[in-house]
C-alpha cells in the first residue's frame, strides 16, 4: 500500500450560497493523509454541504477544494467513500446483496473486513433490509463503510439511530482499522462531539460556515482549564485570567479558564486549594461557539 | 491499493452501478418472467382440465410487455435508484450511463425471456397437440401460412429476424422512457402536463377545421358535399397513416437521438440527497 503525502482534504475560501443564505463562507483548512479527523458543529453549521462539495454532489459557489491532492471530480470519487446520516438501500432485498453491491461499488472493497464487522454489529445477512431496525441499517451502512477500503472515508452522523454498545463498537472498528491501515483517512461529521473525541487525531470546528478552530484535540484543549474548590480559593487561583463559565455547585465554584500559555496549569494546580481539570473538547467547542455568537452579536 | 490503477469503469463506479442495477433489474424482470410462465402454465393446465381449448398462432417476442417494464424501470432508475447511488458519492456521469446501458441490457434481455417462453409454450402446445388435437392446436390466423411444427418454425424464424430491429427500437424507447422519467422526477406536473397536453393541443388544433366543416356541411350542405366532405376526411386519414408508416421510425430516431444528451443535462442538474 502506497502512502498519500497529499493532504486527504483542502479547501480554500470555500464558499456556498442557498439563495441569499450562506452555508459555507470562505472556509479554508487542510488535513493530513492518514489520520480520524472529526468535523464537528453544530446543527446547520455547514458540515453536510461541505460533505456533499467534497463528494461532487454540490457545485461550490466560490472557493476550491481537494482531495487527495486533486480537484474534486470523478477522479477523484474512486477513492472515497461517503456514508449518509439517512440510510438508503435502493431497493435491495438483504444485507447480502447490498455488500454485493458494495464489492462492486467501491474500487478498494475488503470482504474479509465485511465478513469481520457485520457479525460484529449482530447483522442477519438474509434478512429482508425492510425488517431492519434504524440502528441496524446505520449499523450496516457503516460496515459498508469501513470495508470500503477507500482512501477517503467520510461518514455523516454515523451514530444515528446506534445504541451504546454499537456506537462504542464502531468508534473501535474506526480506531482499529486506522491502526491496521496508516494510510487510510476517517472524516467523521458529528455534533456529538464528547462521544466521537477519544477516536479523534484531528479536529476541524465549523460554526456558521466559517472554520472556528483546527487541530489535534490535545493541542486544542492544553489552552483551557476547569478549575474547582472553594470560591475565594477559583477566584484567587486564576486572578488574571480569562474566565470563560462560572458554575457554583453545592457552595463551590468551578471556573473554565483561558490560559495565556499551557505551563499556567501548573501554576494554578500549583496554589494546592484548588482542583484542576482538562476542559472536554466539547466543552470547549461550546466556549468557542458562544465566544463567536457573541462577536457576531456585538458586530 | 491500487486504485489509480484500475480502469475507469472500476474507479468511476459504473461497474458496480451496473452490478446495482442487475441486482434490482435482474429480480423484477424475474418476477413478471415467472408471472408470465406461471399464466401460461395456468392456461395449459386448465386446457388439459377441459375448462377450455388452446390456441397458438406461432411464437413471437412480446415487444408491448418489454415496452411497459421498460418505461416501469425508467422510473425507478430515474428516481430511487440514482438517489442510492449518488447518496455513496458516485459521479452523475456514470450513474447516467449505467442507467441507460443497464435499462436497454435488462430490457433486451426480458425480450429474449418473452420469446423463450413462447417458444417453450408453443412447444408444449405442439406435444399435446397430437394427444389433445381438439384442446391444443397450433394454426395461424390465415390458411395462407402452414400450421404444427411448421408454423412453430417459420414464425420462429420470423421472430429472430425482427430482433435485430425490435432491439433497435428497445434502445430508442430506452433513451426516451429515461428523458421521460428524468423530466418527472424533476418537474412532473410540467412534464405530465407536456407529455398529454402538447399532442392533444396539436391533435385538436389539426382536427377543428374539419369538424367545423363537417358540421357546416351537416347543416346546409347536399348529400353530394357531405360524401365530398367524408372523402376529405378519408383522405387525411390515409395521409396520416402513411405519416406514421413511413416516417414515424425517423421521427422515433431522431426522438431518442435528442433525448440522450437531454436525460444526462436534466439528471445532472437535478438535486439530491
Amino acid at each position: 500500500m502506497e502512502t498519500n503525502a497529499a493532504p486527504a482534504i483542502c479547501v480554500r475560501s470555500l464558499t456556498r450560497r442557498f439563495g441569499r443564505a450562506v452555508a459555507l463562507d470562505e472556509l479554508t483548512f487542510s488535513v493530513a493523509s492518514g489520520q480520524v479527523v472529526g468535523l464537528l458543529g453544530r446543527n446547520g453549521a455547514g458540515k453536510s454541504t461541505l460533505l456533499r462539495i467534497l463528494s461532487g454532489q454540490l457545485r461550490p459557489s466560490g472557493g476550491e477544494a481537494e482531495l487527495l491532492g486533486a480537484p474534486v471530480g470523478v477522479g477523484t470519487l474512486g477513492r472515497l467513500c461517503l456514508i449518509g446520516d439517512t440510510p438508503d438501500f435502493g431497493g435491495l432485498k438483504n444485507a447480502a446483496s447490498f455488500l454485493a453491491v458494495c464489492r462492486s461499488l467501491f474500487p478498494a472493497w475488503q470482504e474479509e473486513e465485511a465478513v469481520r464487522l457485520v457479525p460484529l454489529f449482530g447483522l442477519p445477512l438474509k434478512k429482508p433490509l425492510k425488517g431492519y431496525s434504524r440502528g441496524m441499517q446505520t449499523a450496516l451502512l457503516l460496515c459498508a463503510g469501513l470495508a470500503s477500503g477507500a482512501e477517503l472515508t467520510v461518514f455523516d452522523e454515523p451514530s444515528l439511530g446506534l445504541d451504546a454498545v454499537m456506537r462504542e463498537r464502531f468508534y473501535d472498528a474506526v480506531v482499529e482499522a486506522r491502526r491496521r491501515e496508516p494510510q487510510r483517512t476517517f472524516l467523521i461529521s458529528t455534533h456529538l462531539i464528547d462521544e466521537v473525541a477519544r477516536t479523534l487525531d484531528y479536529a476541524v470546528m465549523i460554526d456558521g460556515g466559517r472554520l472556528l478552530a483546527q487541530g489535534e484535540p490535545e493541542a486544542l484543549t492544553r489552552l483551557y482549564l476547569c478549575v474547582s474548590g472553594a470560591a475565594d480559593d477559583v477566584r484567587a487561583a486564576t486572578a488574571g485570567f480569562a474566565t470563560l463559565r462560572d458554575e457554583e455547585v453545592a457552595g463551590s465554584l468551578v471556573r473554565y479558564v483561558h490560559l495565556n500559555r499551557p505551563e499556567d496549569a501548573e501554576e494554578i494546580r500549583a496554589c494546592g486549594r484548588v482542583q484542576t481539570a482538562p476542559v472536554s473538547l466539547q466543552r470547549l467547542f461550546v466556549f468557542l461557539t458562544g465566544e463567536k455568537e457573541a462577536e457576531r452579536d456585538a458586530g | 491499493m491500487l486504485v489509480e490503477q484500475a480502469g475507469w469503469m472500476r474507479r468511476s463506479r459504473f461497474l458496480g452501478a451496473m452490478r446495482y442495477h442487475r441486482a434490482w433489474m435482474g429480480r423484477l424482470a424475474g418476477w413478471c418472467l415467472l408471472v408470465l410462465l406461471a399464466g401460461n402454465a395456468i392456461t395449459i393446465v386448465a386446457a388439459l382440465a377441459g375448462a377450455g381449448d388452446l390456441n397458438m398462432e406461432g411464437v413471437s417476442a412480446d415487444f408491448s410487455l418489454t415496452i411497459a417494464l421498460l418505461l416501469v424501470c425508467a422510473c425507478l432508475a430515474a428516481h430511487s435508484r440514482t438517489r442510492f447511488l449518488l447518496r455513496f458519492g458516485t459521479a452523475r456521469f456514470p450513474v447516467w450511463l449505467s442507467n441507460v446501458v443497464a435499462l436497454f441490457l435488462g430490457t433486451a434481455a426480458f425480450l429474449l425471456g418473452t420469446l423463450l417462453i413462447n417458444l417453450a409454450v408453443g412447444g408444449t402446445v405442439l406435444a399435446l397437440s397430437g394427444a389433445m388435437p381438439d384442446r391444443f392446436s397450433l394454426t395461424a390466423y390465415t390458411e395462407a401460412l402452414p400450421s404444427g411444427a411448421a408454423l412453430l418454425g417459420y414464425t420462429l424464424r420470423e421472430s429472430l429476424e425482427q430482433l435485430p430491429r425490435q432491439l433497435m427500437w428497445l434502445l430508442e424507447w430506452t433513451c426516451l422512457f429515461y428523458l421521460l422519467a428524468c423530466c418527472l422526477r424533476r418537474r412532473r406536473g410540467l412534464t405530465l402536463a407536456v407529455v398529454l397536453g402538447v399532442p392533444f393541443v396539436c391533435f385538436m388544433l389539426t382536427l377543428m377545421p374539419f369538424i367545423r366543416e363537417t358540421t357546416a356541411a351537416l347543416e346546409s350542405g347536399t348529400d353530394g358535399q357531405i360524401m365530398a366532405m367524408g372523402f376529405e376526411w378519408m383522405q387525411w386519414l390515409a395521409r396520416v397513416a402513411r405519416f406514421v408508416t413511413e416516417q414515424w421510425q425517423w421521427v422515433q430516431l431522431g426522438g431518442a437521438a435528442v433525448s440522450l444528451p437531454l436525460s444526462y443535462l436534466c439528471m445532472r442538474t437535478t438535486p439530491q440527497p
